[in-house]
């Protein structure tokens, strides 16, 4: 697959602040690639070094296999992006902001303005001034100006902010569309780690400034672990029955039992059985996979110790 | 090519449809307006006293003519015409700050020195549409008015000098852009206008207005005014420096600085 998204040894400093750390990733056709950390990782640092709106201290950029740096206009022709929250010119009307980027984008097809707007289901304020837009339709715009010039890369930093969950839906079929579809690679970062493992088909988890982690969607769900938990009215002697037949057998927060032994997660209905012989039926006994929410805090949590 | 007009365009696009615009051109035509009152005053002082107008203000017009009345115009302009482009340019560059745009022209086909340069295009075209809306406003008036001694010949003149003085005036106007891109919106450079032409008048005070930048073109304006009021070959210099440095920070900040 080739490289659309290539940094090698990416580092910048803030004073004796390290935000990006010799951060080095691939990004390839019609991937989606989410970028995810916590608040002061560097996700937005590594963006905005992607966009050349901040120079790294070391390493390099390319995109398309071309460099990013000052005067390479060309490679921005195929980019999209939309860092932050999106911001526009509070006294112009959604298509008079559109009618801008359009013109700075260079794009000649005259319905450009109007597709995009029909796609983002904002036509209907094309008229509203983007001040009196509410924060959901200021996030279309934004998407709007990022997606108008049918880009072959999108950097997306927070999409789904400020959107209903509709609306959340709405993008991340597109998004999965473009790629799928039209080999659109899209870098995207988000807090909302749930809607991340839905669209993403990699991941990178980024600590520190470090990316620590990456996974394709099929690898995390290898790694995220699985659990049985189980729920009786007499939970101290289900606790101490299942220990005597040998099984590894926690409380969790919720006061629940949980038994991580594969063996028991393949078979449930053993774990039911011996229950019910011990006079104490469970009420509840479901498998729980670990969600990326719950893998992200683990690998953080595990770097923090480390 | 095509992009640098697409980007021209937009910025006209920007201005144009500004509350900020309506406001500075508003002033433009209200300081000739209160010009002309003055001079009404001055040629009218018993009705100007029966109207309760204070007559002590319009002393500031040394006659009741075209060349007291030039003399004051470009008097104001010396001050107006500093704020009001330095202020123009200011607003220009510094909203996308304010307003959190400037990442949207980043990254984009059309590169950052056009878009500089196209903000710049639009702001010495915006200044001197307001000073030629302060001249023609102002003269329009006098002759509703009746000022005496019309002479085309000097009227001619005044009017090449206050061109110059336009000029001048709108070279230093990249430097004001160079501070609304540094302090990242517009509220620095507003200040550092409004202290130019503090600097300016206290400057010239003291007999040294040649060589500070932003008190040249009112120095030129006021004509030969004795030793230390008047501009000399070294006062160009620093005009025509001070612009150009102006443009090379700003140019600079916009290609090569971080945009965090």
């Amino acid at each position: 697959m080739k490289d659309v998204i290539n940094t090698h040894q990416l580092s910048r400093s803030f004073g004796s602040f390290k935000a990006v750390s010799d951060l080095s990733l691939t990004v390839g056709k019609g991937e989606i690639y989410g970028f995810i950390g916590l608040n002061g990782a560097g996700k937005t640092t590594t963006i905005r070094m992607l966009l050349g709106m901040i120079k790294p201290d070391s390493g390099e950029v390319n995109l398309f296999d071309e460099p990013v740096k000052p005067g390479n206009t060309y490679v921005w022709k195929r980019v999209g992006y939309m860092v932050e929250a999106p911001h526009h010119y509070p006294g112009l009307t959604v298509e008079e902001n559109l009618n801008i980027m359009r013109d700075l984008r260079g794009i000649k097809e005259k319905k450009a303005v109007e597709t995009i707007m029909e796609e983002l289901n904002i036509a209907q304020f094309r008229n509203r001034k983007a001040k009196d837009l509410s924060q959901g339709n200021a996030q279309r715009l934004g998407l709007a100006k990022a997606m108008m010039h049918k880009p072959d890369l999108l950097i997306l930093d927070e999409p789904a902010n400020a959107l209903d969950p509709a609306g959340i839906v709405e993008i991340r079929n597109l998004l999965s569309h473009l790629a799928r579809n039209h080999g659109v690679t899209v870098f995207i970062s988000s807090h909302i780690l749930g809607e991340i493992s839905r669209v993403a088909s990699r991941i990178g988890i980024i600590s520190n400034g470090k990316l620590i982690q990456e996974v394709t969607s099929d690898e995390l769900k290898a790694l995220c672990r699985e659990r049985l938990v189980i729920e009786s009215n007499d939970r101290e002697t289900a606790f101490s029955r299942l220990k005597e037949h040998g099984y590894e057998v926690n409380i969790n927060p919720e006061k629940q039992l949980e038994i991580t032994d594969e063996e028991a997660i393949q078979h449930p209905e053993e774990i039911a059985r011996l229950m019910v012989y011990d006079n104490v039926a469970p009420k509840l006994l479901k498998v729980e996979r670990e969600d990326l929410e719950s893998y992200f805090l683990r690998i953080i949590e595990s770097q923090k110790v480390s | 090519m095509n992009l640098f007009i697409q980007s021209i365009k937009t910025e006209t696009l920007k201005l144009r449809k500004s509350g900020f615009s309506k406001v500075i051109i508003l002033l433009f035509l209200f300081l000739p307006c209160m010009l002309g009152l003055l001079m009404y005053v001055q040629l009218h002082p018993e009705e100007a006293s029966r109207l309760g107008m204070m007559s002590g203000k319009a002393n500031m017009l040394e006659g009741k003519n075209w060349s007291a009345y030039f003399s004051f115009l470009k008097q104001v302009f010396a001050g107006l015409g500093l704020i009001g482009t330095g202020v123009s340019m200011a607003w220009i560059f510094g909203r996308e700050f304010a307003d959190n745009t400037a990442k949207d022209l980043l990254a984009l086909p059309v590169s950052r020195r056009e878009i500089v340069f196209s903000k710049l295009l639009v702001g010495l075209t915006f200044g001197i549409l307001l000073s030629l809306l302060f001249l023609i406003s102002a003269i329009t008036i006098g002759l509703l008015m009746h000022i005496p001694g019309w002479q085309s010949d000097y009227v001619i003149k005044e009017l090449i000098i206050f061109c110059k003085m336009m000029l001048m005036t709108l070279i230093l106007t990249p430097v004001a852009a160079y501070f609304a891109t540094k302090g990242r919106g517009y509220l620095l450079a507003f200040g550092f206008v409004v202290l130019t032409l503090i600097l300016a008048n206290l400057v010239a005070f003291i007999g040294i207005g040649q060589y500070f930048p932003w008190a040249i073109p009112g120095l030129f304006g006021a004509g030969p005014g004795g030793e230390g009021y008047e501009i000399n070959s070294a006062s160009y210099v620093i005009l025509f420096a001070t612009g150009i440095i102006g443009l090379l920070a700003t140019l600079k900040s916009w290609m090569y600085s971080d945009h965090k």
